[in-house]
């Protein structure tokens, strides 16, 4: 039993502010050090992170007794937890749920063996009690089922991945006022994830790509966990030494908030496969704690659903199509590198990757046949693209490749003109360069 | 490897500082202080700790626990552990409380570049002081990382 019912601080065990611990040796002598995490588990019991506490640990296994101090963030209220030490995991929900969200913090800071996470120790909570002076009146609880029932019959509405893919920022924007999204969608092959939407951004995010297991956003993908940084600069603060890599210009960045102060990734999955991550960034400390956390969990879910569905093989018959119009100007410049499938267009940077290779094949096809008219079912059964079988995503790569070639303003464009349907225009006549690889490190 | 910390110039740079005791029971107790002053050649640490009547730091005091301090600067995490027996235990005077007074505005300062609020911040601390001094027998590297724990 304890004096205040642990369910009602969840919101202070989230690792927004370290908790201090002590503990005590057998013949006495006090320890104390600080937490990054103490965690919920049920109304009885908490757990601990346990990282680098040689002596904290030393001394509960002579002495199981231990004191926390948590702290709300949004409130300052402080509880004190007198604890009596159960038993370590190593595997299980708990330390799955703890591991994913330190492994995120520690990748996306650089500092990801060191940090390893070696195991949670697991508390009963003897006695809660409230301490210090005062605390500022906690900000009103939001209720966020209404917000999130919106969201989710705007996706339900959509008709094609495009519009689930564009609706879905917008709704969280509209509705639970996160402003700043982006959406990822997960490329089998490459084990990469990479985005198909942005929000709130001031450059587009659309083809930057990150690799599973990278960061907040590749280690939600790869543990299939939502993983929340309450503290984005304490976080920072604690990796000493960030590796500083140059962007490549080539390649698309993901933009950032520079003033984000939390960020929560949510895995989108259907069955056993990754569809994608949805990442959310803020500007508030704390900002995904509570009742964010399956709140976002539900949109992910719907959101997963949603995409997985409009991604499926579907097409409408074939439009009739008349010729257009011989290009008239200047030749325009498409080279293509076979090492990256990389596509630049009249020396620009377009696209790489997948929706790489589907341009160079509808460029190659257009300029044999002059065909403009293509369907998602011929883009399938093209070896050379190599899709892979079961969920391909290429609803999403073609998503890439549309808005890549829209947002560069490209004299080439590609519209979808029914389910499955694809139309090519090209403004200028075309002069196509491959730029073979011949060596061992070809990557596709 | 990080060098390491340089105990004296750490106590005065807005450190977060807490502060464990333990009763007969071996019940260990942790609560904050504020304005710690190394004092023969690091030999003994004074600083003001928050012990409400009523506390079992308070108690733990009165009963001359050993007492263990750890400063932990926010903005870069370099850690220190000191330990030792008590020494004295006394209200604060209009000096200690003018130290405790500048190291709290250091560690506002300190916690606000990692971006917590001031508002949360001030409500640590406490409105009722005492003035500890222990003997520093132990030292400890407490920066996260491979070297957390070693002896200084």
């Amino acid at each position: 039993m304890t004096d205040v019912d642990l369910r009602a601080i969840r919101s202070s065990l989230h690792g927004v502010i370290p908790s201090p611990i002590a503990t005590c040796s057998a013949d006495g002598m006090p320890n104390v050090t600080y937490l990054s995490l103490v965690a919920y588990v049920d109304a009885e019991r908490v757990a601990t992170s346990r990282q680098f506490l040689g002596k904290t640990r030393a001394n509960l296994d002579e002495n199981p007794r231990a004191q926390v101090v948590v702290m709300d963030p949004g409130s300052g209220e402080q509880h004190e937890l007198d604890l009596r030490y159960l038993h370590t995991e190593v595997e299980g929900e708990t330390f799955e749920s703890l591991r994913a969200n330190l492994d995120a913090v520690a990748s996306q800071t650089g500092m990801g063996d060191i940090f390893r996470l070696r195991g949670v120790d697991v508390y009963r909570v003897e006695r809660c009690i409230r301490i210090g002076v005062a605390a500022a009146p906690a900000p009103a609880q939001r209720d966020l089922l209404e917000p999130v029932e919106r969201v989710v019959r705007r996706l339900v509405a959509c008709v094609s991945y495009e519009e689930v893919a564009r609706v879905a920022l917008e709704a969280l924007d509209d509705q639970l006022g996160l402003s700043h999204t982006l959406l990822l969608a997960h490329d089998a092959a490459s084990e990469g994830l990479f985005a198909v939407a942005s929000s709130g951004y001031p450059a587009s995010a659309v083809g930057a790509e990150v690799a599973l297991g990278d960061g907040l956003i590749g280690t939600a993908g790869v543990r299939r966990r939502i993983v929340i940084d309450s503290n984005m600069r304490r976080s920072a603060t604690m990796a000493s030494a960030v590796t500083q890599l140059a962007p490549d210009p080539r390649e698309v960045q993901l933009p950032r908030l520079a003033a984000a102060a939390s960020a929560a990734a949510v895995p989108l999955v259907v069955g056993d496969d990754l569809v994608g991550v949805l990442y959310a960034e803020s500007e508030r400390i704390a900002a995904f704690v509570g009742p964010w956390e399956p709140a976002l969990r539900l949109v992910g879910a719907h959101l997963a659903a949603a995409l997985a569905a409009r991604g499926m093989p579907a097409e409408d018959p074939a439009p009739a199509a008349p010729p257009p119009p011989a290009p008239a100007g200047a030749e325009l410049e498409v080279t293509y590198y076979e090492s990256d499938d990389t596509v630049l267009v009249d020396g620009e940077y377009v696209v790489k990757g997948v929706p790489g290779r589907i341009l160079r094949s509808l460029l190659r096809e257009h300029e044999a046949s002059g065909r403009t008219l293509f369907s998602n079912r011929e883009l399938r059964l093209d070896e050379s693209l190599g899709l892979p079988a079961g969920n391909d995503n290429l609803e999403a790569r073609l998503l890439v490749l549309r808005r890549r070639l829209a947002e560069r303003g490209m004299p080439i464009a590609l519209t979808r003109v029914g389910r499955g349907r694809l139309e090519l225009s090209v403004q200028r006549p075309l002069r196509l360069v491959d730029v073979p690889t011949a060596g061992p490190w070809r990557d596709a | 490897m990080t060098p390491a910390p340089d105990i004296a110039e750490l106590a005065g740079q807005g450190v977060a500082v807490i502060v464990g005791t333990c009763d007969a029971e071996r019940r260990p107790a942790v609560t904050r202080g504020w304005g710690p002053v190394l004092g023969d050649d690091g030999a003994s640490l004074a600083l003001c700790v928050d012990a409400p009547r009523g506390s079992a730091t308070l108690a733990n005091l009165g009963a001359g626990s050993l007492v263990a301090v750890t400063m932990s600067r926010p903005t870069s995490y370099v850690s220190v552990q000191l330990k030792g027996p008590l020494r004295t235990v006394a209200a604060p005077d209009e000096e200690a409380l003018r130290i405790a007074e500048v190291h709290i505005e250091a560690f506002v300062r300190e916690t606000s570049a990692i971006g917590v609020p001031e508002s949360i911040i001030r409500p640590l601390v406490g409105t009722e002081l005492v003035l500890v001094a222990l003997d520093v027998t132990e030292r400890y590297d407490q920066t996260p990382g491979p070297m957390a724990g070693h002896a200084l």
